[in-house]
C-alpha cells in the first residue's frame, strides 16, 4: 500500500484534517487512482471506525472527528472520482419521520454511511411519508432509511412503508428504521428489511441488504 | 403517618418510610388537564393533590444558547448549538443568577407547597453545555480548542452554584438535576473525556449543594456510575428501562443511593392501564425492599402520555407501594 494511502487511514481513525487533505492531496499528484484512494483510505478508515465504536473504544465525538476529516479527503477526491467514473456504493434517502424533530441520531447514521461510500440524500427531519415516496420516485434509491426518537412517531414509520406500497414503490428499494423506541421485533412487525440499533450497525446493515 | 415531604427526605436518606414515595418531577399540563377534566392549566399542588404525588417541582433551568423549533407536540426542540468556537462565547448571556425574576415560579411553588417535599429542578451544566455546543461543536472543540469546552462548561457552573445557593435559602428541600450524558448504548463521550471536561465542572456545582439532591441522566451511565455517585448524590433516576436495569442498580447500588424510577414512557403512551399496575408492581418489588426507593417514570409524564395510564400508574402505586410490602 501507498505511504499517503496508509496516512489517510490514520489521519482518518485520529480526525486530523490537516493531514488528510494533505495526502489526498498528494496520493492524486502520484496517480495514485481515486477508486483506490477512497477505497482504500477513506472507506476502510470510517470502517475501523464503525469497529472501534462497536467495540466501546470510540465514542461519538471520536466518530464525528473521524468523519469530518473524512470528508474533507472527499472534498479534494470528489471530483476526480467523477472524472473516473466512481460511482457511490448506493443512494440512500434518510429522514426523522413526521411529527419528530429529533436529528442527532439520524445524522449520525447519515454521517456513518457516507463514510461507507454511499451517495445520502437527507430529508432532514418531520418527513411526511409522502416526501420519503416522491424522493423515491424521483431519485434512484436503494435504501430508505427512517428514524424516529418517540413512541408515537414510530408508527409513522409503518405509515411511510404504507405510502410506499401504495404508490409501487416498495420493492423498488429497501426499508431501514432506527432510533431510541424502534426495535427488530417492531422493524420484523412493520414489515422492513433492516433494523439498526446505532450508527456503525446502519452501515453493516445497509452493506448486507445491497450485497 | 409520614406526610409527602417526611415521605421523601426519608427514602432519599435512604430509610424505609411508610409507603413508598411517588416522586414524579413533570407531568405535561394537558396530562394534568385532561386528568382533572379542567380547561385550565393546575398548578404542582393541584397536580400532586390530584395524583396523590409526593413532590412539587419548580424548573429553574440555565437558558440554552442554541437554534429551536416548535413542535407540533408544542415542545422546544434544539437544532443546532450557537457555540462553536471562541468568538460565540459572547453569545453566551447568562441572566443575572440573582434577579428575581427568575425565582418567581419557585417562590409560587414554595408558597403552596404545604406538606410536600418541594424540589428544584436544574442543570448542572453539562447538558446546556451540549446543547449549546451541539455534539458535532463539542466534539470538534475536543480536537481543536478543548479550552472552549471548559469554558463553557465553566460559565455554567459558576452561574448554577449562585442559583443552587438561592434555592436553598428559598427554602427547597431537595435538587433535581437534569443533565443528560449518555445514549441508549452509553456515554455520549469516553470516560477519558468524562473526567478531564465533565467531571470537574460537575464536582464544582456538586460541592456547592448543601441539601439532598437528585441527579437525572437518560440512557446508559453504568460505566459513570462510580465517579457520579463519588459526587455525593443522594437520589438516581430515573434508571431507563432497557439500557439500565432496575434491579441490578439497586443491588449495586441501593446502599448507597436512593433510587427513583423507572416506569417506562412507552408503556405510558402505548400500553394499556393493565400493564401499567403490573409494571408499578414489578417496580416496587425490584427496588421497594428496604426503602431507599422512589418510584416515578422513567423520565416523565410526557404529552403523548395515555391519561388512563397515568391515573392507573399513581392507583397501583397506593395499591403496592405501602411498607412493609406484602403481595
Amino acid at each position: 500500500m501507498e505511504k499517503e494511502i496508509g496516512t489517510i487511514f490514520e489521519g482518518i481513525v485520529n480526525g486530523d484534517m490537516d493531514l488528510v487533505r494533505t495526502n489526498v492531496a498528494q496520493a492524486l499528484e502520484k496517480d495514485i487512482a481515486p477508486r483506490e484512494i477512497l477505497n482504500s483510505g477513506l472507506i476502510a478508515a470510517m470502517d475501523e471506525v464503525g469497529s472501534l465504536f462497536e467495540k466501546g473504544e470510540f465514542f461519538v465525538p471520536e466518530m464525528l472527528v473521524a468523519a469530518r476529516a473524512m470528508k474533507s479527503g472527499l472534498e479534494i477526491l470528489k471530483p476526480k472520482l467523477a472524472e473516473a467514473k466512481v460511482e457511490a456504493k448506493g443512494t440512500v434517502v434518510i429522514g426523522t419521520v413526521k411529527g419528530d424533530l429529533h436529528d442527532i441520531g439520524k445524522n449520525l447514521v447519515a454521517i456513518m454511511l457516507e463514510g461507507a461510500g454511499f451517495k445520502i440524500l437527507d430529508l432532514g427531519v418531520d418527513t411526511p411519508p409522502e416526501r420519503f415516496v416522491t424522493a423515491v420516485q424521483e431519485e434512484n434509491v436503494d435504501i430508505l432509511a427512517l428514524s424516529a426518537l418517540l413512541t408515537t412517531t414510530m408508527t409513522v414509520m409503518e405509515e411511510t412503508v404504507a405510502a410506499l406500497e401504495g404508490a409501487g414503490l416498495r420493492d423498488k428499494v429497501k426499508v431501514i428504521v432506527g432510533g431510541a423506541p424502534v426495535t427488530q421485533n417492531y422493524a420484523d412487525s412493520i414489515g422492513v428489511d433492516g433494523f439498526a440499533p446505532d450508527a456503525s450497525a446502519a452501515v453493516t446493515v445497509a452493506k448486507s441488504l445491497l450485497n | 403517618m409520614m406526610n409527602s415531604r417526611e415521605r421523601v427526605m426519608c427514602a432519599l436518606a435512604g430509610d424505609q418510610p411508610d409507603r413508598v414515595p411517588f416522586c414524579e418531577g413533570s407531568v405535561d399540563a394537558s396530562i394534568a388537564r385532561a386528568l382533572a377534566g379542567s380547561d385550565r392549566d393546575l398548578s404542582e399542588r393541584q397536580i400532586s393533590d390530584m395524583l396523590k404525588r409526593d413532590v412539587v417541582v419548580s424548573i429553574v433551568f440555565a437558558p440554552y444558547f442554541a437554534d429551536s423549533i416548535i413542535g407540533s407536540d408544542g415542545q422546544s426542540y434544539v437544532t443546532d448549538g450557537w457555540v462553536k468556537t471562541r468568538e460565540d462565547l459572547e453569545k453566551m448571556e447568562l441572566p443575572d443568577p440573582n434577579d428575581l425574576e427568575l425565582y418567581k415560579d419557585a417562590r409560587k411553588v414554595l408558597d403552596e407547597k404545604g406538606d410536600y417535599a418541594a424540589a428544584a429542578a436544574i442543570k448542572l451544566g453539562v447538558a446546556p453545555m451540549f446543547m449549546s455546543m451541539g455534539l458535532d461543536g463539542f466534539s470538534y472543540a475536543l480536537m481543536d480548542d478543548p479550552d472552549l469546552v471548559h469554558e463553557v462548561l465553566r460559565r455554567y457552573a459558576e452561574w448554577q452554584i449562585i442559583v443552587n445557593q438561592n434555592l436553598v435559602e428559598m427554602g427547597f428541600d431537595f435538587l433535581w438535576s437534569f443533565d443528560d450524558m449518555a445514549y441508549k448504548s452509553g456515554p455520549f463521550c469516553s470516560r477519558l473525556d468524562f473526567i478531564e471536561f465533565l467531571l470537574p465542572s460537575l464536582q464544582m456545582v456538586a460541592e456547592s449543594i448543601t441539601i439532598p439532591w437528585v441527579f437525572h441522566s437518560d440512557g446508559n451511565i453504568m460505566s459513570l456510575l462510580d465517579d457520579l455517585l463519588a459526587l455525593g448524590i443522594n437520589g438516581l433516576h430515573p434508571i431507563e428501562p432497557g439500557p439500565m436495569d432496575l434491579a441490578e442498580v439497586k443491588t449495586k447500588y441501593g446502599e448507597d443511593v436512593c433510587i427513583i424510577g423507572n416506569v417506562s414512557v412507552d408503556k405510558l403512551s402505548s400500553g394499556t392501564p393493565e400493564e401499567i399496575d403490573r409494571i408499578v408492581r414489578q417496580c416496587i418489588e425490584m427496588a421497594g425492599p428496604g426503602g431507599g426507593y422512589m418510584i416515578s417514570s422513567a423520565n416523565s409524564i410526557p404529552s403523548y402520555a395515555q391519561p388512563e395510564n397515568v391515573r392507573m400508574m399513581a392507583q397501583a402505586i397506593q395499591k403496592y407501594g405501602r411498607y412493609p410490602l406484602r403481595w
